[in-house]
Order: structure tokens, then sequence, then C-alpha cells
């Protein structure tokens, strides 16, 4: 009884916090604008991944399914932190995105690719929640890092014993860009 | 033909040409356009007179009166203001860009990447806060948490993108912030360092026909459809532009 009472308290506690979070909307101040813009960009490539994969001939039903799930949640998430950058919202008219081939030609290198995504992605999250400045952008933040945690450990399952079990550290918005531009193609020049 | 016939035949074309050139003058119309068009403009309409500089700085004169037929920006922020006030037509979005770091042929400063500037002390042209490029490439910096490197290092502030690539080509400068297309015109006195594709903002070009009392406004929608049309969109891609879809 006292267990239940404990949780009643605390899921009200939760309620009560949310809902107060969420009459302020995030309003990225200076360089927090960083992890949003990073963000909606790595959201886009783990999407077009997933997407691929999600129509890839080395992968069984099942994996192809949590695929097509996890593709609709980057394409929730790139559009949640888009739709911050207003007019500065990212469009693919300055880049293309590319997955190699081979990637996709192989059932574990897929596999490996979505995880490690998941991995930068997490890390450049738990990077923005401890820096930065708007509590609302934080709490946006926080909740994609919970997103990507959760992700990662439906991929390293698929992996099986061979996955990479290192926990999601911090990672800088500078080594993090790095990787994902490797991603990108440019469209101009 | 006979020789006394040539004179006034010779004279008659004189007279013809004289009296056809002020109607030819009539018929070009005043370009106002962002100066990294500068290249690009006058290849697709040589007989039209342009007025190139800082589109904020165009906007202002056509809020004061100035006599222009067409505003090329290289934001939408200004023509936008521009349309709103009444004063030009619904833009159009005829051209993108992105933003790269400029520095002079050898690369005196040994800048290999933007991050570089992070140490400071060096000397780097910036466009204004309230000119596009100035615009920008704030937005670019803040995106990478580079903002700093304002402060940091000794910074030029330029009010358009020509005074940028002027400086860096004549190596006043060991880096500046321009289009790629800028780095183009001055090729082969600069060398371009791309900027990391994620951190681009986009960079949006847009022109309107200007209203105001006396403007050829049927003239100056010609241009612009001579600007959007096939040869146009040529002449911006091979200028390094890209091109939004049709």
């Amino acid at each position: 009884m006292s267990r239940n009472f404990t949780l009643a308290i605390l899921a009200f506690a939760l309620t009560c916090g949310v809902a107060q979070a969420s009459q302020f909307p995030p309003s990225p101040q200076g360089e927090d604008i960083a992890f949003v813009q990073l963000g909606a960009v790595g959201e886009l490539v783990a999407h077009d991944l997933y997407g691929a994969a999600a129509a890839s001939r080395q992968l069984g039903p099942r994996e192809k399914g949590l695929f097509r799930r996890l593709a609709k949640q980057k394409h929730a998430a790139w559009s949640r932190l888009n739709a911050l950058l207003g007019e500065e919202a990212t469009t693919e008219g300055v880049f293309a995105v590319r997955i190699p081939a081979s990637v996709l030609r192989s059932r574990g290198a897929t596999i490996a690719l979505a995880a490690r995504f998941e991995r930068l992605l997490g890390g450049l999250y738990l990077g923005g929640v401890e820096s930065a400045v708007d509590p609302p952008t934080r709490l946006l933040l926080g909740r994609q890092l919970a997103a990507s945690s959760r992700n990662l450990t439906l991929l390293r399952a698929l992996r099986g014993p061979g996955a990479n079990l290192r926990p999601i550290r911090p990672l800088s918005v500078e080594y993090v860009g790095i990787q994902i531009d490797h991603y990108l193609e440019v469209l101009h020049g | 033909m006979a020789k006394g016939l040539r004179r006034p035949l010779v004279l008659l074309a004189a007279a013809l040409t004289l009296l056809l050139a002020p109607a030819a003058a009539a018929q070009a119309i005043t370009v106002y356009a962002a100066a990294s068009l500068r290249e690009a403009f006058p290849q697709i309409a040589p007989e039209q007179s342009f007025n190139f500089a800082g589109s904020d700085q165009l906007q202002l004169q056509i809020e004061r009166g100035a006599p222009a037929d067409v505003f090329a920006s290289a934001a939408p922020k200004q023509a936008q203001v521009l349309f709103r006030e009444g004063l030009c037509s619904r833009p159009v979005t005829f051209a993108t860009n992105v933003v790269v770091l400029l520095v002079p042929n050898g690369n005196p400063g040994n800048i290999h990447s933007v991050y570089n500037l992070r140490h400071g002390s060096r000397r780097l042209a910036v466009g204004t806060p309230t000119v596009p490029i100035g615009e920008y490439t704030r937005q670019l910096l803040a995106r990478m948490r580079l903002s700093s490197i304002l402060t940091t290092n000794t910074v030029s502030l330029e009010p358009n993108v020509s005074g940028i690539t002027s400086k860096v080509a004549l190596g006043a400068v060991e880096g500046g912030f321009a289009y790629l297309t800028d780095g183009r015109i001055v090729a082969d006195r600069t060398e371009v360092i791309r900027l990391p594709l994620w951190a681009q903002p986009p960079v949006r070009y847009q022109a309107c026909v200007v209203h105001r009392p006396g403007a050829d406004e049927a003239n100056a929608q010609r241009f612009i459809a001579a600007v959007t049309g096939k040869r146009g969109r040529a002449i911006l891609r091979q200028g390094g532009f890209g091109l939004p879809p049709r």
C-alpha cells in the first residue's frame, strides 16, 4: 500500500513537472542552437539510414519492422527539432544525405552504423543537457537522449554478443559534427 | 552603288541610330542586386544597368525612393520587408549558396579548418551584422559554438561581400567568411576552406519587382523571368550557385 502511494506521489510530481515545463516551450539561447541544429541534421541522417534498412533484403521481417518504427520516430524527432529553428530550419536544399551503399549490403554493417548514429546523437544530447542555458531546451534534449538510449539498447540486442556495450558519454559538437558531415553530400559547386 | 548616293545613306543611318538609341536606353532597367551577384547578373542581361551593394543598404535606398526597377537580395529578409511595406512584388527564390572561409593564396595564416580560429590572434574579414553574409556567418558560428572567434581574433567588419573578398585577395586579412561563389570569382588569388555542411544556414536569394512611380514593371518582370529561365539558371549554376526546384 505504501509502495503504491509513493508511486502515485512520484507520478503526480512527474506529471506536474512535465505540465509546468510544457508551459514554457523551448527557446534556445545563444549557442544552445548548436545542439538543436546538429541534432536535427543527425536525426535526418539516421532517418535516411533506418528508412533504407526497412527496405533492405539483408534484414528479416521483424528487423525491418523495427527499423520502420525507428524511421518514423526519427522523422518525428527531426520535425520537432527543426521546428525550433524557424526560418533557418534544415532543408536538404543545401546538402543531401548519402548512406554508403556498401553499408546497406550487409546486415551487420547496417546495424553497426545505426548503433553508431544513436551513440553519436546520445552523446550530443548528453553534452547539450550538461551545457544548454535554456531549461525547456535542456528538457527537450533530455527527452531526445532518453529516446537515443532506448534505441541503442534495441540495436545492441539485434547485434548480439559482438555489440559495443560502452555507455553513452558526452560528446562535443565539433566531434559529432565531423562524424555526421561524412554522410552529407554537397549540392553546390 | 553610285558614289553620290553613299554619303546621304551614311547620314541617314547615323540619324536613325541617334533616333533609336534613346528608345533602347529607355528599355534598360535598373537592377539593385546583392554584391555576390556581380558576376552572374551582367552575364544574364548585359543591356541592363546594375547597382551592386549589400542587400541591407539597397533595401534602405529603395525605401528612400531610389530609382530601382528590380531588387535581388542575398537573403529573404530584405525582400520580404519591402514586400510587406508594399514597395515590391511577392519575392521569388531564384538561387541558393553556401558560406565558406576564404584565405589568401599560400594561406599565410596557416588556417586549415574553421576550428583553428579558436586560438585567436588572426586578422579576419566578416560582414556587418545587418548584411546577409554577416548574418549568415554569425548563425553558422553560433551553430558550431564558435561565436567567440569574433572576439578573440581581430575582425574587420565589411558592409558587403565584395569588401571581404577584396581584403582576402589582397592579403590584408588571413581569412574571411564569404559565399562559395565569391571564392570562384577570386579563385586565382584565394583558397577556399569548406565549412561543415550540417551547420550551413539556408542561403536563399530572392528577387522582386519594385513598385514606385515611373518604374518599368513590365521589363522588370521580364528580367526576373530571364533570371529564373533556362539560360539564367544555367549561368547561375555555372557561377557555383545552387538552384531551387522549378
